[in-house]
């Protein structure tokens, strides 16, 4: 029987190729070039020199990999902990659960909105951090980036929390019953099963997070638009601003292209290493 | 002396639940009552529910502008799952039954697509899509948003896919039935709650997304988050959070369906692999 069912897949090939294919063709086109000029010129690599050479890139680009690295730091213990504690099949328990992934399925904007509501001057926040004798305000720089981490830690550590339990429930009961009766400690049941036993969960939560993190947008729009001046600007707003506000069109798609390759060999990489190098079918 | 002990851990857990729900619901908590807040209220006191209820707002989102923006949000949802949940049924069935050369290639270009950064599109988009006279259009809108809701839903697709055994198709086959039979009368039935969870995902993901609806449309087809972003970032008057806050608790509500609908499948959608 000839097998002439792969064309199915032709619809959403069409469709997608003229969705993600086409617009990086026209990218990588305007990078070579000045493309809003009067007199529209070929700028051979100009383009890519720039963006190497300007410090608010590097500075976004900088800003971007410490706010993943705390992002990954304090969502995956925190995540890994919920967990372990939330096991149990009790409806309270299941309803936590519930309560704590909520977050996850609201709009960005939304999750924007509701944290600039409580950062304000007049907000909860700085109100509850006087109680302790700090000064609390959105509007310096290192307190505006840590609000960001606060947020999407609000947001996504249901992420976590969700993958691993789900992993948990993988690992099999006799494991811990056998330790049980080896007499190990809970540290050494930590340590030697649950830990090995959740390693691929955790990888690939690692992988999303590092990923949705790297493109963070909505939220950066909301909560501050990359203010004070441009200490919170994250790369995609950095893109945005430069693209579609001061129509540096040529070197935002130098940018962009920079911006999509490193993305793709992170993710590349990584699934690489989830999948042991099989790639994502598994067959 | 150990019953003690248990019981005291029970009770820490029990502080422990109710301080989570605390931190998790008490920031949705006081948006929706700022929605209810007078503006005076907003801008002068910090307060924990508020003095003077003022439905204005929630009156006010559903009329003019704001309900337009609504119902645009609610038509680009239902016709993204009406257009993407057949195209990656059939995407999925063929990267999931049919080995073809190149395939495992194609597979990891789609799922690039979930992972790049809609930022970088944003130039070559507003170029195509206005000169296509697309620009503030509905149709444009679905358009676009298929880069992200296509390969996402094909993911989710292809692993409920895979956990149906393939000696199905092959006992239709046999039995003479045609694929579009074999579709209609055994597979579609049979992964009906996969498909559900599907469209809540595309509706999900088409409800939240804010750059390119902020980017492609104008008046006409401006979606919820487009406005919020808009009503957040107008200055000059001053921004009406009061406003703002409404808007943000309807964006809420279909998350909050969602949750106690498909949360079986919640993990699904997120990372769609069998192992996990």
């Amino acid at each position: 029987m000839a097998d002439r069912r792969y064309f199915l897949i032709l619809p959403a090939l069409i469709v997608l190729g003229f969705n993600a294919f086409f617009p990086i063709l026209i990218v990588l086109n305007y990078s070579f070039q000045k493309p809003f000029a009067v007199v529209p010129k070929f700028m051979e690599f100009g383009n890519y020199i720039d963006v190497l050479h300007y410090p608010a890139w590097w500075s976004a680009l900088r800003r971007n990999l410490s706010f993943t690295c705390a992002a990954l730091a304090i969502q995956l213990p925190l995540g890994l902990l919920l967990a372990l504690i939330i096991r149990e099949k009790t409806k309270f328990a299941t309803f936590v659960s519930a309560v704590i992934v909520l977050p996850s399925l609201i709009p960005f904007v939304s999750v924007g909105i509701v944290w600039r509501l409580l950062a304000m001057t007049r907000g909860p926040i700085p109100l509850f951090l006087k109680w302790f004798g700090v000064n609390y305000s959105l509007m310096t720089p290192d307190t505006a980036f840590w609000t960001h981490v606060a947020m999407d830690t609000w947001h996504w550590v249901s992420l976590v929390f969700l993958l691993l339990s789900a992993g948990l429930v993988t690992i099999p009961d006799v494991y811990y019953t056998a330790a049980k009766v080896d007499g190990s400690t809970r540290w050494q049941t930590f340590r030697y099963i649950t830990l090995p036993g959740l390693r691929p969960t955790l990888i690939l939560v690692a992988l999303l997070r590092i990923i949705d993190s790297f493109k963070i947008y909505d939220e950066n729009v909301i909560l501050t638009y990359g203010g004070p001046g441009r200490s919170t600007e994250f790369l995609s707003l950095f893109l945005v601003k430069k693209g579609l506000l001061e129509w540096a069109g040529g070197f935002a798609a130098a940018a962009s292209l920079i911006y999509l390759f490193q993305v793709i060999v992170i993710c590349f990489l990584l699934i690489m290493i989830v999948t042991k190098g099989k790639g994502l079918l598994e067959r | 002396m150990r019953k003690k002990r248990t019981r005291v851990r029970k009770i820490l857990k029990i502080v422990f639940y109710i301080f989570l729900i605390f931190v998790f619901l008490f920031p949705v908590y006081f948006m929706g009552i700022t929605g209810l807040k007078t503006r005076s209220e907003i801008e002068t006191q910090t307060t924990l529910y508020p003095h003077v209820v003022n439905l204005k707002n929630f009156q006010q989102i559903f009329r003019g502008v704001w309900l337009s923006t609504i119902v645009n949000s609610f038509t680009v949802c239902l016709l993204s799952i009406a257009l993407c949940l057949p195209l990656s049924f059939f995407a999925a069935y063929v990267f999931s039954r049919v080995e073809f050369r190149g395939d495992i290639h194609l597979y990891f270009w789609l799922i690039t697509n979930r992972m790049a950064p809609p930022a970088c599109f944003v130039l070559p988009f507003f170029a195509i899509y206005t000169n296509l006279g697309l620009f503030d259009t509905i149709w444009g809108l679905l358009l676009s948003y298929t880069l992200f809701n296509l390969p996402l839903s094909i993911w989710i697709t292809y692993s409920f896919m895979e956990a149906i055994p393939k000696e199905l198709d092959e006992a239709a086959f046999l039995d003479g039935h045609s694929i579009w039979a074999y579709f209609g009368k055994v597979l579609i039935p049979v992964m009906a709650p996969g498909l559900i969870t599907v469209a809540g995902f595309i509706w999900m993901f088409t409800w939240t997304e804010m750059l390119f609806a902020s980017i492609l449309t104008a008046v006409e087809a401006k979606t919820l988050p487009a406005q919020l972003t808009l009503t957040v970032m107008r200055l000059g008057y001053g921004v009406d959070w009061g406003m703002a806050a409404a808007g943000g608790m309807v964006s809420v509500v279909p998350a909050l369906i969602l949750v106690f609908t498909i949360r079986k499948y919640l993990a699904r959608g997120f990372v769609p692999l069998r192992r996990v």
